[in-house]
């Protein structure tokens, strides 16, 4: 019988255990790791940063061709590339916009790719530096459907965020990639 | 009154309502998927004390399991049972304990999340897939990211967090499962700090597709007793971290997957895939990994269907990203469960129980035979 009481005994402390405050708490060291806190652009007055808009500066490659784009847009360019053109936009939006993984997945949805997690979007990540600070760059290609692909750049300048968007096709995307990395890099403030 | 509390808890009645009561948990759990989702029907029914269906309460997975094993040991202090005729019944009852003890020990201590490596690098944290956590990270040393974790348990409006880690003390205000951003319209709250400036961290409906569900947190720092002190707000996947500076340390908030920090490495080598011949349609996933531990190298092959077992956690290939220059990503599902030999070693033991109870009551069979 005593066989049988330490077993409720155990049982008792194993239920017990699941009430511990303290095993939700841990404290513990890891190496360092880059947190990307150079994305924190210094916090200008509002007025500044109103201008900022207004005021972004790029360094255009010969064959891009502005187009009429959406009213939400700063800007928009036709790419041409060898086989069809691209559209690329340039949006600005408050703060972190909705934040990166919330982004990153609507335009993984848009070329009918699943969502991922935050772990895996900073893996498959790039980081470039523009003159207005680091922005990151994601590529959405749907290897079943290569007709639609996005190349697009976070750029996080404190209470704005750039997004820089390339909707094109898989080739296009290949083929474009470099070039639209040197764009992104190019864009500043004049003001 | 221990004579009558064991023939309460010892009724066989109480195993057969348990029993039913599981079969009407199973069937609403299953319905309910439809409209919130695996998990929190999962959450809701299984892995509940208590759930509520308006005002009334009625008993989650785990209380009736709680109940059954209950059940199961006050048998065994029945005297009546301890009999050289009933051995069989005493090894079945044995092993149906086994079998609950092992599901109690996977509800409280078993996690499951994923690992994400690139070909070339190597990983020894795991993400969970659902459970959440509030880190702060002490980034000030250059040598070493100080962390200090408040798990998502603790995220109960009114709850104080403290550690000896941190210069100040952490209230807990709100925790949404599923939050959204929207942009403040004129000046926010003097109390508010960093992202709350700018922007209402508000509740949305859940999505039942739990991946998709970005929870976000609402919590006061207090103690600094600087302009520091403050509301702060975080939602999972932010692109800008949330920084404070108290007395010369800089801290990094996150609101973040939980996160198992591994004894040991794994390294993608080579991350393979096979695709059905003339389609785009992957028909076989594998990762030529390194198993690294005390810094020695060991090559392993997880395809799918074959996991890697190791320390306790099983690795399955989940899946994979590729980006268009032809890098590769592996994605492993990784599962960590105390509880998962106590099925297998508890049906060998019911097993058993049931044959050795034929065997003692055979010949009484073919006594009545003749």
């Amino acid at each position: 019988m005593k066989i049988f009481q330490t077993i409720s005994f155990v049982l008792f402390f194993l239920l017990l255990s699941g009430c511990d405050k303290n095993r939700h708490i841990q404290s513990y060291r890891t190496p360092k790791k880059d947190f990307g806190l150079q994305l924190e652009a210094p916090q200008p007055s509002s007025k500044t940063r109103s201008s900022d808009v207004t005021n972004l500066t790029w360094e255009l490659p010969d064959s891009w061709i502005p187009s009429t784009g959406h009213s939400m847009r700063l800007a928009s360019f036709d790419i041409p590339f060898s086989d069809g053109v691209g559209d690329l936009s340039i949006v600005s939006l408050g703060g972190a916009s909705g934040g990166l993984l919330a982004n990153v997945n609507r335009w993984r949805g848009q070329v009918n790719l699943s969502p991922i997690s935050e772990s895996e979007i900073l893996n498959v990540s790039t980081v470039g530096e523009s003159k207005m600070g680091p922005f990151r760059i994601f590529k959405m290609i749907n290897d079943v459907d290569t007709s639609n692909a996005i190349i697009a750049a976070v750029l996080p300048t404190g209470q704005k965020t750039f997004f820089i968007k390339l909707t094109t096709t898989k080739k296009g995307v290949i083929e474009l990639q470099s070039v639209f990395e040197k764009f992104c890099a190019s864009i500043g403030n004049s003001s | 009154m221990k004579r009558e509390l064991i023939r309460i808890c010892s009724s066989p009645k109480l195993f057969v309502y348990s029993l039913v009561w599981l079969m009407v948990l199973v069937t609403v759990g299953t319905v309910a998927q439809k409209d919130i989702g695996l998990y929190a029907s999962q959450q809701k029914y299984f892995s509940s004390y208590f759930f509520f269906i308006g005002p009334l309460p009625l008993p989650g997975g785990r209380v009736v399991l709680a109940l059954m094993l209950i059940n199961l040991v006050s048998m065994m202090f029945k005297q009546n049972l301890w009999k050289m005729k009933k051995i069989g019944v005493i090894v079945v009852h044995l092993g149906g304990i086994m079998l609950l003890v092992g599901a109690g020990l996977t509800a409280v201590f078993s996690s499951e999340g994923s690992m994400v490596i690139e070909e070339g690098s190597k990983s020894n944290t795991i993400d969970d897939y659902h459970i959440t956590e509030l880190a702060i990270i002490n980034v000030s040393d250059s040598n070493y990211d100080q962390y200090t974790v408040f798990g998502q348990p603790l995220f109960k409006s009114g709850n104080n967090l403290m550690h000896g880690d941190l210069d100040f003390d952490i209230t807990i205000l709100d925790y949404m499962d599923n939050a959204t951003l929207e942009p403040i319209q004129g000046s926010s709250s003097i109390g508010f700090k960093g992202m709350l400036k700018n922007f209402n961290l508000i509740e949305i409906d859940r999505d039942t597709d739990d991946m998709k569900n970005r929870p976000g947190i609402i919590f006061q720092v207090s103690g600094t007793f600087s302009d520091v002190d403050g509301v702060y707000g975080l939602i999972f996947g932010q692109s800008v971290p949330a920084t404070i500076n108290v007395n010369s340390n800089q801290y990094v908030m996150a609101l973040q997957k939980k996160k198992t920090y591994l004894p040991f490495a794994i390294e993608l080598e080579d991350f393979k895939k096979v695709m059905h011949p003339g389609t785009e349609v992957a028909k076989s996933y594998s990762s030529k990994i390194n198993l690294v531990e005390n810094n020695i190298p060991r090559p392993v092959l997880i395809e799918m269907n074959k996991p890697l077992r190791h320390e306790g956690y099983t690795f399955y290939q989940a899946s994979f990203i590729e980006s268009p220059n032809g890098e590769e990503t592996t994605v492993l599902a990784a599962v960590h469960n105390y509880g998962r030999l106590f099925p297998y070693i508890s049906s060998i033991i019911m097993s058993i129980g049931l044959l050795m109870h034929m065997l003692v009551n055979m010949p009484a069979l073919f006594k009545k035979k003749k």
